[in-house]
């Protein structure tokens, strides 16, 4: 198993969709949530993060997507560094966010959610932000509940608004924040099937997720954090057979 | 030098009137995060109940006292149970502006039975006045002055120390966990109203046996120096506001003195916004945790 | 009509300026309320515009909006760090702070207020203005920076996700907020004849909110119909002549007022009037000019069509 500690800025450069993140330190008054994590995640491909609760999963995403500052390390995206930008400049970097509790904006239709959405190329998007509404409803198939208000939707569907929300910003990475909490099997098969689509679509995507069958479906790649500490990183077989993860996830 | 000093004693009385408002609604937005528009006005409403129990009414002046301070502590009581408790508790919006209404209401009911004007207050005690080397200061404002501070470590004591209070800075941490835990919040809450009532109703008498006279629309001008007072010190801590509230009036009190009146409400306000500028958490306060 | 009639629906229309200013500025999700400051400021540069420069009303009003906007850009970017209740408190004390100011301020006339003011103000400009700006307030709504305040204004945290700066949201809120305000106190100046320390004060903040919560604070026409209706409440509280009504009489309507303003946001928080959802309609084009101006339509939970 090999954890790439320096990565290579040239390759980086031009390469869309390529995250990488490297030596990002993050702590909170003294106790330490991330301790110099790096990993990189190819264009196009779909990675997983897992590890316990508490390991600094959220963390490394709020320091990934501009909500947090690292104390340490760089993050590399599109040929760009964002570990200083805001949020929103993140965003419009194309690289995009859900989050773990859902948030839905309150009173507003599933429809009206998507409007608001700022798309990552700004003016010179090619699609009117309407036509884009309206292709993002058929992809998530929302079409049933395109007029309804979100707060008063299912989660399932509430989780499909969040995917949605970031494709209006025409992303070239999504990172979700425990898409399956709280789901069904058969809503897993149908979240797993819509990682799958993302993924055909050539966006970069990077999930937190426990459920073990879900993560061995859809990623390419598996990182692992443990106590903020990156502890593997590989393919799923070499992740299934490592005795570390092993240890946290069975001792 | 005798001036400076003379002016630092009139400050101190200034500034006790702010700590005494201040703490109750610093101590209420700590707690449950309304900004409680209507705050300074159960100040107006205690000097009021007061005034007419006293006078009015002739039952004396500790009856009067009594009845104002539990004038204060009601409206509060009916602000909490009628209103804020009716109020969808993430709708800080309608929470404000129910305050507000409230405010409105209570302002111009009284003015309504005051015909619209300033009010003579008697005093509490007859105060004696002292010269000593050219330094002019009353029994009025010792009293004032020692109460002010006795309410205010008192309040801080209590919450450090009582099982009620410690609870109270509990919820004023993070309401949503003390609910996990399994606190009874909105028990919380009603005592952090009502305290922070009966306090500001304690006040408001303290203030206008200094004063001698109040008007229906007193708050107006009070809640500016709470605001200011409350935001320098950080909301939500009340040894702050003591500490901000006694040097506001200090400094007010000073630069009047030598500057003229047109610059009082410049210095909080200008206090104020370079707080914010700098330390948005206030001088006291507790850097917000995020997400 | 009357001259009676005409001239409460004028205040009426001057207050709904400003009270679409408070919409737009409570609907960018900014806790802001010193839109009687900014009223203030608009009506005293407006004044100052007319009396020295003796410029025409339309110019007036364009100096009185721009000055109020600027003072409102600029609060922005002084608060920037500062949101919700936070804000609101800081945005009253600031508020207070500058009416008591230019009160202090000689050149401004004082506490005495800034006399002399032309009358020009009459019903027609009064409307004229109001529909300028509800017109305006209805299309911006649409554009790309309208549609992103309806997600900032809700949850800041998930508009920053999807590209949306909340830092040029919250300087088109203020400065939004400051021209409607503005122009409400360029014409308030010019109906009055004077502008006042007092016309500044947080004391009118509480009417503002009662016409918007009253009327209904997630459209522009519960600004406008929140405005009118209170305020022709209030006349009518005056009791007429007699000024006698049982045992009310007409220094009453104030505190009726407040008790109105309490008990709505109690029973019907989001107002009488609400917003009309943008509907997804796949079989038809995207954009209808009608649809702009749409309206009231029935209680929230009935657009689930
Ligand atoms: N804003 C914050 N302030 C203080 N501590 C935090 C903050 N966010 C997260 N933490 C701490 O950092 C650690 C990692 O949290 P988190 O990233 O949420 O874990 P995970 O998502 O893997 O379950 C936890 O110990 C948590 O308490
Ligand atoms: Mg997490």
């Amino acid at each position: 198993m090999k954890i790439p500690t320096q990565i290579d800025e040239r390759t980086a450069r031009g390469k869309l969709g390529y995250l990488g993140v490297c030596g990002v330190s993050k702590s909170f008054g003294g106790v330490s949530a991330l301790e110099d994590v790096s990993f990189d995640i190819k264009e196009g491909t779909v990675a997983a993060l897992i590890g316990p609760n508490g390991a600094g999963k959220t963390t490394l995403f709020n320091c990934i997507t501009g909500f947090l500052t690292p104390d340490r390390g760089s993050v590399t995206f599109a040929g760009q560094r964002l570990e200083r930008r805001s949020p929103h400049r993140v965003a419009q970097a194309g690289m995009v966010r859900t989050f773990q509790t859902i948030r839905m904006f309150p009173g507003l239709t599933v429809y009206e959610s998507l409007l608001t959405s700022h798309s990552r190329l700004g003016r010179t998007s090619r699609t009117n932000v309407r036509d884009r509404a309206q292709d993002v409803i058929y992809r998530l198939e929302l079409e049933e509940v395109a007029n309804r208000i979100c707060t008063e939707l299912p989660l399932l569907a509430q989780r499909k608004i969040e995917v949605a929300r970031a494709l209006m910003t025409e992303p070239l990475a999504i990172l979700l924040d425990e898409p399956t909490a709280g789901a069904t099997v058969g809503e897993r098969s149908q979240l797993a099937e819509l990682v799958g689509r993302l993924k055909s679509s050539g966006t970069t995507v990077l999930v937190i997720e426990h459920n073990v069958p879900f993560v061995m479906d859809v990623s390419d790649q598996i990182v692992v954090l443990n106590f903020g500490k990156l502890v593997a990183n590989g393919t799923a077989e070499q992740i299934a057979t490592n005795p570390i993860v092993q240890e946290i996830y069975l001792g | 030098m005798t001036y400076f000093t003379q002016f630092l004693i009139d400050g101190l009385a200034i500034g006790s009137l702010y700590v005494l408002v201040t703490i109750g609604f610093t101590l209420v937005f700590g707690v449950m995060g309304l900004l409680n528009v209507a705050h300074a006005d159960l100040y107006m409403v205690a000097v009021f109940v007061f005034l007419g129990v006293a006078q009015d009414l002739h039952f004396g002046i500790v009856l009067g006292a009594i009845a104002g301070i539990a004038a204060a502590g009601l409206v509060g009581a009916l602000l909490f149970w009628q209103v804020i408790r009716r109020i969808d508790r993430n709708r800080t919006l309608s929470m404000f502006v129910a305050t507000l209404g409230v405010s409105y209401f209570l302002e111009n009911l009284v003015a309504k039975f005051v015909q619209f004007r300033t009010e003579a207050v008697p005093p509490l005690f007859q105060s004696k006045f002292y010269d000593v080397s050219n330094l002019h200061f009353s029994t009025g404002q010792i009293v004032l002055v020692g109460s002010t501070l006795i309410i205010a470590v008192g309040l801080s004591q209590w919450l450090r120390r009582s099982n009620t209070g410690k609870l109270m800075r509990a919820v004023s941490e993070n309401t949503h966990l003390a609910e996990l835990v399994a606190i009874d919040t909105v028990r919380i809450m009603a005592i952090a109203v009502i305290l922070a009532s009966v306090i500001a109703g304690i006040g408001g008498l303290l203030v206008a046996n200094t004063t001698l006279s109040v008007n229906p629309f007193v708050a107006n001008d009070v809640s500016l120096k709470m605001f200011a007072v409350a935001v320098v010190a950080g909301v939500g801590s009340v040894d702050g506001a003591l500490v901000v509230g006694l040097f506001l009036g200090m400094i007010e009190s000073l630069t009047v003195g030598y500057f003229g009146s047109q610059w009082e409400t410049v210095i909080g306000l200008g206090a104020m916004i370079i707080v914010l500028l700098v330390r948005p958490q206030g001088l006291f306060g507790k850097r917000l945790r995020v997400g | 009509m009357t001259p009676y009639v005409q001239s409460v629906f004028t205040t009426a229309l001057i207050y709904s300026l400003v009270t679409m200013g408070l919409y737009i500025t409570l609907a960018s999700g900014q806790f802001s309320i010193a839109h009687g400051m900014l009223m203030g400021i608009g009506g005293y540069a407006g004044g100052i515009a007319s009396v020295q420069f003796r410029v025409p009303m339309i110019l007036s009003l364009m100096v009185g909006a721009f000055t109020a906007a600027l003072f409102g850009v600029v609060m922005a970017l002084v608060l920037r760090r500062t949101s919700g209740v936070l804000l609101a408190t800081v945005t009253i004390a600031i508020g207070q702070g500058v009416s008591l100011t230019a009160a202090n301020l000689n050149s401004l006339g004082g506490s005495q207020g800034y006399f002399g003011i032309p009358l020009t103000t009459n019903l027609a400009w009064a409307s004229g203005t109001a529909l300028v700006g509800l017109v305006g307030l209805l299309v911006f709504r649409k554009t790309r920076l309208g549609l992103a305040m309806l997600a900032a204004g809700r949850d800041e945290t998930v508009a920053q996700s999807i590209g949306i700066s909340i830092l040029k949201i919250r300087i088109w809120g203020f400065l939004l907020g400051g021209l409607l305000a503005g122009l409400g106190g360029v014409l308030l100046a010019h109906n009055n004849g004077l502008i006042e320390p007092s016309d500044l004060s947080f004391a009118n903040e509480p009417l503002f909110f009662i016409f918007l919560m009253v009327g209904g604070l997630e459209t522009p026409w519960g600004a406008l119909f929140g405005s009118i209706g209170v305020w022709w409440l209030q006349e009518l509280l005056r009791f007429g002549n007699s000024g006698q009504f049982l045992i009310f009489d007409q220094a009453d309507r104030y505190w009726i007022l407040g008790l109105v303003m309490v008990i709505t946001v109690i029973v019907r928080p989001q107002g009488i009037l609400t917003r009309k959802p943008i509907v997804w309609n796949p079989t038809r084009r995207s954009f209808q000019l009608l649809g702009v101006l749409g309206l009231f339509r029935g209680r929230r939970s009935d657009n689930t069509s």
